[in-house]
């Protein structure tokens, strides 16, 4: 079957998450290999994307990890506001920020040298370590492996007027936001998304 | 490990056996070593996740020694390993068509990558091989020469890593295991004016075996089953003093 969803929105840190899985779950990408979608929004964005696999690098290369997210830690003096900057200057958003443990996680939008990006962040001042997220935790006799076939791609999304083909999904409050993905095998599914 | 030691044997059997004083490096693909007893060579290979450059130096003259250096990239892991080599192989004429054989037999230590996906890791790889090689000088004119040489080798990789900055203080001695290929070669040279060669060629990296999970014990930055492509410009240095009759 498969499924379609869109796994995080959120126009305040302007981050949009899509999650595909395909119904043939032994599915998997080739490095450099992606399957294109279309975003649409009823306010009348449209933007061709792609999807990549959720888990880099491609299998019995190296460890995995999360494509493109990583994570990093800093001193307690540090705030999200002194290095948002620093992480908009790589191209990423910081998706969330743990201010107790002092800890951002950041999201990507394209996985170009998404490895040296993150290694940039060590030169941030105050940060204290960086690492590539690691892939949930999976043992095969408990039943929650990780699906290596699940795909995804997080969109910059923005408030305001519609920009067709900008590479940013500009929304407005009320918008509906519809993905469409053309599985791999055939068949075409779709999920949408309400801007709150 | 049975290939390779058939291999050293049958190295040591052609070791053994008379050779001419012809030829060496044909089988490289490059011009012999007979009248200019030094060779440097700067290479370019591309594979499906990484790029390779290497310099090298190469002496001899019936038996060569080619010492190499090179970097490994793979820019998507943002990840090097340098390798340095030392490949001792001899060309053996059969026959008085300019038809060659080639034992080989090669050694590489690459070091590096470090902080691999920052994971305060460091790798080491150590690579064995022995091969065997056909090569031919298909065309000799007076400023051009084209030769045409293939090999396949047998090779043994170990691929260690090891935790270093703050990990390192855990005394973890780090973790090696050990896989196997052969690497399949067909290169052309083509020596303009009898002193600069351009060689491109191709590599097929195949039976690549290595224990479970172990990746770092397969080539880095190598698919298996890949064909890449390389070339190489190769100078000859200095002049063979002659025998005053």
């Amino acid at each position: 079957m498969g499924s379609l969803r869109i796994a995080y929105f959120s126009a305040t840190s302007g981050i949009m998450q899509i999650v595909a899985s395909p119904a043939d779950t032994s599915f998997r990408l080739g490095s450099g290999q992606s399957v294109p979608i279309e975003i649409t929004t009823s306010s009348g964005d449209r933007e061709a994307s792609a999807l990549y696999p959720q888990y880099c690098p491609v299998p019995m290369r190296g460890w995995r990890y999360t494509c493109f997210e990583f994570d990093f830690g800093t001193r307690s003096d540090v705030s999200w506001q002194s290095v948002n900057g620093y992480v908009a200057g790589i191209g990423g958003r910081i998706k969330t920020w743990l201010s107790n443990l002092h800890i951002g996680f950041v999201v990507l939008f394209d996985l170009d040298d998404q490895v040296s990006r993150a290694r940039s962040a060590l030169s941030w001042p105050g940060v204290t370590y960086v690492e590539l997220s690691p892939p949930p935790f999976c043992a095969d006799d408990v039943g929650n492996c990780i699906d290596w076939s699940t795909l995804t791609r997080p969109v910059y999304v923005e408030a305001g007027t519609p920009h067709p083909g900008d590479g940013t999904l500009q929304v407005q409050s009320g918008d509906t936001v519809t993905v469409v993905y053309r599985q791999p095998g055939g068949g075409t599914m779709q999920a949408q998304s309400i801007v709150p | 490990m049975r290939h390779i030691g058939a291999g050293l044997g049958l190295l040591a059997l052609l070791g053994a056996a008379r050779v001419a004083p012809v030829a060496a490096q044909v089988c490289a693909g490059l011009p012999p070593l007979r009248e200019r007893p030094f060779r440097v060579t700067a290479s370019a290979a591309s594979y499906t996740y990484a790029t390779a450059l290497g310099v090298s130096l190469t002496a001899g003259r019936a038996i060569y020694g080619t010492l190499g250096f090179g970097r490994t990239r793979d820019s998507e892991l943002d990840a090097s390993t340098y390798p340095l080599s030392l490949e001792i192989g001899a060309d053996i004429p059969v026959g008085a068509h300019g038809v060659f054989l080639c034992p080989l037999i090669s050694g590489a230590v690459s070091f590096g990558p470090d902080d691999f996906e920052l994971m305060q890791e460091s790798f080491r790889y150590e690579d064995w091989a022995v091969g065997l090689g056909l090569a031919a000088v298909v065309m000799r004119a007076r400023r051009i020469s084209v030769l045409v040489a293939g090999s396949v080798r047998a090779a043994l990789l170990t691929g260690t890593y090891w935790p270093t900055g703050y990990k390192a203080a855990d005394g973890d001695p780090g973790w090696s295991q050990t896989g196997n290929y052969w690497l399949a070669s067909l290169s052309v040279g083509i020596e303009l004016n009898q002193t600069v060669t351009l060689r491109p060629g191709v590599t097929v990296p195949f039976r690549v075996t290595y224990p479970a999970d172990a990746w770092f014990a397969s080539p880095f930055g190598r698919k298996p089953d890949e064909i890449s492509l390389g070339v190489a410009v190769s100078i000859g240095l200095g002049r063979r003093s002659r025998a005053v009759k």
